[in-house]
């Protein structure tokens, strides 16, 4: 079959899989004794383990199965959730992950043997010993005991037919006891088995090549029996000759050919009893390719659009029907946008959900007691925010671990409880979600940051004390932290800066609170959607540009008088704050103003830096849809996209970010 | 007219690769169950010459369905679908009425073997 039709739909299953494997172990760790974690895990990996082998993903399928074993011995009781069996599997899910991800894009496996040894040592410590060294004879010609002859010979004299079965399995057979079990079941709807060869128990332990042999007793004639035989999957031939009681049982020799031993060792960790029952499903879920979700949501940017200019076109006119169907078909293309709009909108649980892992790890390795608490992980924000906001919260999670949150004793000591907390959350908030982390940690430490800045010549010397305030203006300074300190710096802050600028190029903003010695807290804004960005809309050259509002912070009108030039630049004094001054056309590249009047000026915060630019005339605030540039100019310096306004003409959005160096 | 087959497994993945197999080799996919309770109501519902059944799944495993779909109907046509490693559940559901079984990862051989052995 065509497997790769299906790789889309397994890999997000997998992911899937994985993801709940990892939480569910997570809580296996704090409470052991909960049978159904367990379970769920169990099945978690029995799951994996069947579509992996669907796919003919054999690395992969090779690894679940060893952790479906593990599982199954902690099911069983067999093995105990020592920390290092949880340890184990929890390297086992990790080792997944990237097996599973470079199965999936077809990369070279990477080294995964170490961590199936792994698992393969915890299933080898429990494996019963019962069955790896059973002998059996290789001769096994089929004698009838006086017992069963004499049964014979009564069913002889009622008018039954006895026969001799061969039975040939073919070569590959799966599961070849229950096999016979199923060659058993329809022989003895019509016929009484008297003898197996190998005996029952020998078949059932799989201690045969793929031959038996069976003597029965029945009405029906030896053509059908052949037929019902053969009529059973993965039989290859079913040779039914009669049975004379004169000697021994003739052509019923069936020497079966002795099995690996690892064959009959595998066999041995087969699990009973029922598997357990998954407890929660998501229903009434369907699964869409994002791709196609984007050309929807595409193409309602683009009604949205239309209907403006439609609406823009109308206006003037007095006819009433038209206007109340203009009217409605205004409505409608608002709500069709909301709804496509949510589209894009997932909980942002699908970054929380990584936390409670990366916190265990580091609280293990850094030898911290931390208590990781999350609330309001359904809030619901953009796809494309979500999948880039991950990064800057693991930084920030881990600057508080490493860096806020004090080891045990010295918590004690300042009386603080010996667990350290971290408070992970989101809630909305207008048009705007809110990220917070917040630690009961150490705080900012003032001094330390106040003896860096001055390392970096970001203050004086005689700089006195510094305010929280200050502090955070500090780390958030492009020029604050350099890399090769990310090691060894005990205070706050490292790389705060690049935290910062992504979530700018989000269109958010960070902010720092700290209560020094007793708490850090960080509020992250972001807007909800960048399908549509408030704007403000100024005129270069003739040319309508979009700025977006996140980054303008007021504009004011300059007469040429006022602009200076301090080493060679242009500037503008504002409020006793020299700011640099650019003519918006030439960084653009369009031709330059040259009017005797006063001049409109946009102030834009780029990296933390107010800058003013000259704009020719200023339009106005509005609501724009963005559209993406593509092709060669997809990479221009300075330009975001691209919008189409109400009149039909289409507006460049600028880059705040990259517009100038 | 084409066999009709009721397709039983909690993972899309899976039923989509049995559909592709069943589909291919000249039966129709009549419905697709995601755990037992479904697959006995879709069993009432559609009345399907065959169903497979997959063992593990939520809120009801295929052996219990399968003990429910042959008291509703005596000659059921089941197929039960295992991984490795599950063999005393396989022969519980045979004992419990299924015809044949089948061991993930499926062959297209296999399942259609299955299929057609059963159904003649």
């Amino acid at each position: 079959m065509d497997i790769n039709a299906f790789k889309e739909v397994f890999a997000a299953e997998a992911r899937d899989y994985l993801q709940s494997l990892n939480e569910d172990l997570l809580s296996f760790e704090n409470d052991p004794a909960n049978r159904a974690t367990l379970d769920e895990m169990f099945r978690a990996a029995h799951s994996l383990k069947g579509m992996a082998g669907t796919m003919g993903f054999d690395e992969l399928a090779e690894f679940t199965h060893e952790m479906e074993s593990v599982l199954d011995l902690l099911r069983t009781g067999e093995l105990m959730a020592q920390p290092d069996v949880i340890n184990v599997l929890f390297r086992s899910v990790d080792t997944l992950e990237i097996l599973l991800e470079q199965t999936i894009n077809e990369e070279p496996i990477s080294s995964f043997r170490e961590q199936l040894a792994a698992l393969e040592t915890l299933v080898s410590g429990h494996a019963t010993l019962n069955s790896s060294e059973v002998e059996f004879s290789a001769n096994l010609a089929m004698e009838l005991d006086e017992f069963n002859r004499e049964t014979i010979k009564q069913g002889l004299d009622l008018g039954y037919n006895a026969y001799t079965v061969i039975i040939t399995l073919r070569d590959n057979t799966i599961l070849k006891s229950v096999r016979v079990y199923t060659v058993f079941q329809a022989v003895e709807e019509v016929a009484t088995i008297i003898q197996s060869n190998p005996s029952a128990q020998d078949l059932e332990d799989e201690k045969f090549d793929n031959q038996f042999g069976l003597i029965i007793l029945t009405k029906e004639s030896s053509d059908a029996m052949q037929e019902l035989i053969e009529g059973i999957s993965e039989i290859e031939s079913a040779d039914v000759s009669e049975l004379s009681l004169d000697g021994s049982a003739g052509p019923a020799t069936v020497a079966p050919a002795v099995e690996s031993s690892a064959e009959i060792a595998a066999s041995s960790t087969e699990r009973r009893g029922t598997l357990p029952i998954r407890t929660q499903r998501q229903e009434a879920l369907v699964r869409v390719e994002t791709e196609r979700l984007d050309k929807l949501i595409n193409l309602v940017g683009e009604l949205v659009i239309s209907r403006t200019q439609v609406v823009e076109m109308t206006k003037e006119d007095e006819n009433s029907d038209q206007k109340s169907a203009l009217a409605q078909l205004d409505r409608v293309t608002t709500e069709l946008q909301y709804a496509a709009m949510s589209l894009r909108m997932v909980p942002i649980k699908q970054v929380f959900d990584r936390f409670p892992r990366m916190v265990r790890d580091l609280a293990q390795s850094s030898k911290k007691e931390i208590n990781l608490e999350i609330f309001g992980e359904m809030t619901e924000l953009d796809r494309s925010i979500v999948n880039q906001i991950g990064d800057p919260l693991v930084h920030l999670i881990r600057n508080s671990i490493d860096h806020g949150l004090e080891p045990r004793q010295e918590r004690v000591a300042k009386g603080k409880p010996p667990t350290g907390t971290i408070r992970l959350g989101a809630r909305h908030e207008g048009s705007h979600i809110l990220i917070e982390i917040s630690d009961d940690g150490q705080g900012l430490n003032l001094e330390r940051i106040r003896t860096k800045g001055i390392e970096r010549g970001l203050l004086t010397t005689d700089s006195g004390e510094i305010t929280v305030r200050e502090a955070v203006d500090l780390l958030f300074h492009p020029g604050f932290s350099t890399a090769e300190e990310v090691t060894d710096l005990s205070g706050r802050g490292v790389g705060l800066d690049a935290v910062k600028a992504t979530v700018e190029s989000l269109s958010g903003t960070i902010d720092l609170e700290s209560v020094p010695g007793q708490s850090l807290r960080t509020i992250i804004k972001l807007p909800l959607t960048l399908a549509i960005i408030k704007a403000l809309l100024v005129v270069v050259d003739g040319e309508t540009l979009a700025i977006p509002i996140q980054a303008v912070r007021e504009n004011i009108q300059i007469e040429r008088s006022q602009i200076k030039t301090v080493q060679q630049h242009d500037v503008i004094l504002l409020r006793n704050e020299v700011l640099p001054l650019y003519d918006l056309a030439a960084v653009l590249g369009f031709r330059r103003l040259d009017s005797k009047g006063p001049l409109p000026v946009i102030i834009v915060e780029i990296r933390g830096q107010k800058v003013g630019f000259i704009v020719e005339d200023l339009i106005g605030q509005q609501e724009i849809v963005i559209k993406s540039l593509s092709g060669i100019v997809s990479d221009i310096r300075g330009i975001a996209g691209a919008t189409v306004l109400g009149n039909g003409n289409v507006a460049l959005i600028l880059d705040n970010s990259t517009l100038i160096r | 007219m084409a066999k009709t087959v009721l397709i039983t497994d909690d993972t899309a993945f899976m039923r989509m690769t049995l559909r592709n197999v069943i589909e291919k080799n000249g039966y129709k996919v009549v419905g697709e169950a995601g755990d037992g309770e479904e697959a006995i109501a879709l069993y009432k519902e559609l009345n399907p010459d065959l169903v497979t059944m997959d063992i593990t799944m939520p809120k009801m495993d295929g052996i219990t369905a399968i003990k429910e779909i042959m008291k509703v109907d005596p000659n059921a046509k089941i197929i039960v679908c295992s991984a490795m490693g599950q063999k005393p559940m396989v022969i519980e559901a045979l004992s419990a009425g299924a015809k044949d079984f089948l061991v993930k990862p499926f062959e297209s051989e296999r399942v259609v073997e299955s299929l057609r052995k059963i159904s003649s």
